[in-house]
């Protein structure tokens, strides 16, 4: 009678696999104690975004090392940074706005291996389109190692917002024809314009040749002349360079400037903006880094998110400037900045 | 002794060789008219000086609370104007007043104008009128008789500028809203109590009255016809009783001289069913304002309040769709009194149980034996009426207990919400417990023992059964009548009126009027459409005329869906339902004459209540699926066309398929 083992080494390796697939962490859960390694790769350096980041961890105790990689406004700069990140590689990639982030990890149906990150879980900030420009899949589909959070008010609560101020019927905008999610905010607003009855004089910049800073004048003084009621300025990072080109043109025109992001009114002269707070959005991608590294979920899980609650910010400055105040029922609930 | 049909209202007695048709005239004549106008005018007169009165003495108290209420707002105005000034806004420049006092104007109707003004009173800001329909209105003298209440808030600014001055302008005409608003209630309370005063001097009067002085009549025209045969049965022990016993000594001397056996004559008090008709749906409907938050708080502990309220209300209304025409089907055998009494027990101790409920179970147990005494008690009182009536006043008996049915409707809801308010939910159920059961005691006067349960017909062959149910008029009456009636009495009146007016604005206490108008104009018409019914002996025609009514009501209300169009909508289904529901009930048992000779009433009733009941079950769902599709209007023009095809559906049909065969109704 001949006894053999095999079977009963087959079972053990079953059962051996059943324990590992149940005690194991999962797929991006640090399984080292220690602060959790980040690596944030940045447009302009720090803004109120990467504070809220902060202090959300330093809040709830969790002790993080956070690389800082500043790209300086250069997206030329991403593929040297990805480099450096390979070489020592973080727990979770952070990344701040479309062109990097669209530099960083691709779009979900073009991912190459070797330019983008794919190996290590992905948050992205400050994204203002992240379906429409290909950074999160499309409804049904997920990516296996990006999510974030997204900061841009709804189209219709903006346009609901410039004319809680004033009546608008024509929108003039300017924007870089090069940049994607500024296109297809464009078209969405253009779209929206027929649905809500308003009219989008458009001036894209850029479309022979990269767009410069003395373009910016005579698109503004082209719009007035069209008849713009207000200025839009959407996420662009063309735009949000020479925001205060662009909001003195509008000055000089008569043209107030409306603004999705909220550095264009906080930090710039914009007359009134439907913001997420920059802060707040931070402590969003914060609460999402937590679910991936200490909850052991997977960013495939975790759903592209905007903030509910939006901020109406008013710059009176430039209210005063365009004799143009803010109605009564307004001051009520709007951050009114000198 | 022999019952006679209907005491109260008898069309087809041959008239009285001394004055007429007086039996079956519905009103009375005379002097009672002017007495009756007297005490209404007079009463009215007293309600409205106590109102009046009452509207003076509160006026006082209303125009402080309007300045109290004005000062609140000017200092939130001016709270807003300060604001502004402080971030620098410059006081011309201030921009979009009007929509502050347009926000304000919101939250309170009274409120007409608001404005800033210097100290000079130029208008600088206006808001509700235009700026010189306000400085006309700040001209005008003060005093008690201009149409404003002027409130001024001074507004002190810095040194070297103008103080200025936020002014309110409130209506006149709002001290006098709470008081107009109130007489929408007493109005309602005045018509309640002149329904429960009208329904007890009825039931008192035709018992301790009309009938005993009918049978008099009867048992005298006897003697002076020199018969000697009759008695005076119907026993009261005041005047009119010990009169007609001393009759009744002398007729028996008589009888025993001309050597006949006189028999005690009296009549079937049928007024008592209308009595308990209304005491059992009232013990039921008093705890019917506060059911929804009742329920919710006591099922709150096992699931969602709303879904345990839902799932409470939901088995009462089934155990009501069942219990009826089972109940239906052993009317006969157990008899109207002992059926009556088991359901009001069973409706005591389900009320008793529902107020000391501790969790969704034992309410669940609670409300289902309700709904079973609801059922039964019904049943009874049907059959009752069945048995004391004859197709000559059918529909008039089931009219009378109809009425009773709806008074209550009316009344239970008031009554309740007051009792509610003062002692809680658990008085409520408890009062309606002790309804129930007062029901109870009083059947045992007010039903006859003659209509107490007989033999039982003998229990019906499928071949009958199916008889019955193949009759194809039967089935006319059935889809083309009974279905659409409470189909539409449900979806229409109580899903789709008070949604639509509650959308248009309307408030709570003005949609339950204008429902409340259709128990008004049904029990005020019922009669009266229920005796021209019997009078015709042609009760198809009414169910046809009540469908018609009802149809060119809701196609009114749907075509041009305002308040006032919805309450005429509303009251002509009042009318058309008074004028359709007893007749229907006639019809069917007319319609199948050869099967209840036979196997006696109660299969046909329960094929008619289950089908009314499952029209009224659908009423509701089909206008929810409705509204969802296609929105409320066009959810009232959809039943309007319904209830128009149904009734020509019903005139084409009923008419013209071959009549009930003779051998349909027996084995073939």
């Amino acid at each position: 009678m001949t006894f053999s083992l095999l079977p009963v080494f087959r079972l053990l390796g079953i059962l051996v696999a059943i324990a590992v697939s149940i005690f194991a962490p999962a797929a991006y859960a640090q399984s080292q104690p220690g602060p959790l390694k980040i690596a944030m790769v940045l447009w302009r350096g720090e803004t109120n975004v990467e504070q809220g980041f902060r202090a959300y961890f330093d809040e709830n105790s969790i002790p993080v090392d956070l690389t800082i990689y500043d790209t300086a406004r250069d997206l030329s700069r991403v593929p040297a940074i990805i480099d450096q990140i390979r070489k020592d590689p973080p727990d979770l990639v952070y990344t701040w706005g479309t062109g990097i982030t669209s530099a960083v990890v691709g779009k979900y149906d073009a991912v190459d291996p070797a330019q983008n990150i794919t190996d290590l879980p992905v948050v992205y900030v400050m994204v203002s389109s992240p379906w429409k420009t290909g950074i999160a899949a499309p409804a049904g589909q997920s990516r296996p190692n990006v999510t974030g959070a997204a900061h841009i008010a709804p189209l219709p609560a903006q346009i609901n917002a410039i004319r809680a101020y004033r009546p608008m019927d024509k929108l003039g905008v300017v924007y870089n024809s090069r940049e994607d999610n500024s296109v297809s905010n464009v078209a969405d607003l253009t779209e929206l314009g027929r649905e809500m009855g308003f009219e989008v004089l458009a001036a894209p910049l850029g479309t022979d040749g990269e767009p410069s800073q003395d373009d910016i004048p005579p698109a503004v003084a082209e719009l007035a002349r069209k008849g713009a009621d207000i200025l839009y300025i959407g996420p662009d990072n063309f735009i949000g360079n020479y925001r205060d080109t662009l909001t003195d043109a509008g000055f000089a025109n008569g043209l107030a400037a409306f603004s999705a992001t909220e550095l264009e009114v906080r930090d710039g002269h914009a007359m009134l903006g439907l913001v997420s707070r920059y802060e707040l959005v931070g402590r969003l991608a914060a609460s999402k880094v937590e679910q991936i590294l200490i909850d052991g979920i997977s960013p495939a899980d975790i759903p592209v998110e905007t903030l509910d609650r939006f901020s109406y910010l008013i710059r009176l400055s430039s209210a005063r400037k365009l004799k143009l105040y803010p109605p009564l029922s307004l001051l009520d609930y709007a951050e009114v900045i000198e | 002794m022999t019952p006679s049909a209907n005491p109260d209202t008898k069309p087809d007695t041959p008239a009285s060789p001394h004055g007429g048709n007086i039996r079956s005239r519905l009103f009375p004549k005379g002097t009672i008219w002017i007495l009756l106008l007297f005490s209404t005018i007079s009463l009215c007169i007293a309600l409205v000086g106590i109102s009046w009165r009452a509207a003076e003495l509160a006026r006082a108290d209303l125009q402080t609370e309007i300045r109290e209420k004005a000062g609140i707002e000017a200092r939130v105005l001016g709270e807003k104007i300060e604001n502004a000034l402080r971030l620098g806004i410059p006081l011309r420049e201030i921009v979009g007043f009007e929509t502050v006092v347009y926000q304000l104007r919101n939250g309170d109707p009274d409120l007409v104008f608001a404005a800033i003004t210097d100290k000079a009173g130029d208008i600088l800001h206006a808001g509700g009128l235009s700026s010189d329909e306000i400085a006309t209105a700040l001209k005008a003298p003060s005093g008690n008789d201009t149409a404003y209440i002027v409130t001024r808030l001074d507004l002190p600014r810095a040194e070297g500028q103008d103080d200025i001055e936020v002014v309110l302008g409130h209506a006149r005409a709002a001290l006098m809203r709470p008081v107009t608003d109130n007489l929408y209630d007493i109005a309602i309370i005045f018509i309640i109590t002149l329904a429960l005063s009208f329904e007890l001097m009825l039931l008192v009067l035709t018992v301790n009255v009309a009938l005993p002085v009918r049978v008099a009549r009867k048992v005298l025209d006897n003697v002076r016809d020199r018969k000697f045969t009759l008695l005076h049965g119907q026993s009261t022990h005041d005047e009119i009783g010990q009169f007609m016993e001393r009759i009744n000594s002398l007729i028996n001397t008589t009888a025993k001289k001309v050597g006949t056996h006189p028999q005690r004559e009296r009549e079937v008090k049928l007024i008592g069913v209308r009595m308990l008709a209304f005491m059992f749906v009232l013990a039921e409907e008093l705890a019917r304002p506060i059911m929804p938050a009742f329920f919710s708080q006591v099922t709150s502990h096992s699931i969602d309040g709303q879904l345990g309220a839902g799932v409470v209300m939901a088995v009462h209304l089934l155990m009501v769709a069942l219990a009826m025409p089972i109940c239906s089907l052993f009317q006969e055998q157990v008899g109207s009194l002992r059926m009556y009494l088991c359901g009001a027990f069973l409706a005591t101790l389900g009320l008793i149980g529902t107020a000391f409920a501790g969790g969704i179970w034992d309410l669940v147990l609670w409300r289902a034996l309700s709904g079973i005494g609801y059922a039964t008690t019904f049943v009874a009182c049907q059959s009752y009426v069945l048995d004391a009536t004859n197709d000559s006043n059918r529909t008039q008996g089931t009219a009378m207990m109809v009425s009773g049915i709806m008074l209550a409707d009316i009344c239970g809801p008031a009554i309740g919400g007051i009792v509610a308010g003062h002692f809680g939910p658990d008085m409520t159920f408890i009062a309606g417990a002790t309804i129930a059961f007062l029901a109870v005691l009083l059947a045992f006067f007010l039903m006859d023992n003659m209509v107490r349960g007989k033999t039982p017909p003998p229990i019906p062959t499928r071949a009958a059964l199916r008889a019955m149910l193949g009759n194809r008029r039967l089935q006319v009456l059935i889809l083309f009548a009974a279905i659409p009636a409470k189909l539409i009495l449900s979806g229409f009146l109580y899903y789709l009126t008070p949604m639509i007016l509650l959308q248009s604005g309307a408030t709570t206490a003005e949609t339950g009027r204008v429902i409340m108008l259709y128990g008004l104009v049904a029990i005020l018409t019922g009669w009266a459409a229920a005796k021209w019914t019997d009078k015709n002996q042609n009760e198809t025609r009414a169910v046809g005329i009540g469908g018609g009514l009802t149809a060119a009501g809701l196609l009114l209300a749907g075509w041009l869906p305002e308040y006032a169009l919805f309450a005429v909508a509303v009251a002509l289904l009042g009318l058309a339902q008074a004028t359709s529901i007893p007749a229907q009930l006639s019809a069917s048992l007319k319609l199948s004459k050869d099967f209840t000779k036979d196997h006696g009433t109660g299969p046909v009733l329960a094929v008619l209540r289950l089908a009314e009941r499952l029209g009224g079950a659908a009423g509701p769902l089909l206008a929810a699926g409705l509204t969802l599709l296609v929105g409320t209007t066009h959810a009232v023009l959809i039943f309007g066309a319904f209830a128009a095809v149904s009734v020509l559906c019903f005139e084409l049909l009923i008419g013209h398929v071959p009549a009930e065969q003779k051998n349909e109704g027996g084995t073939k």
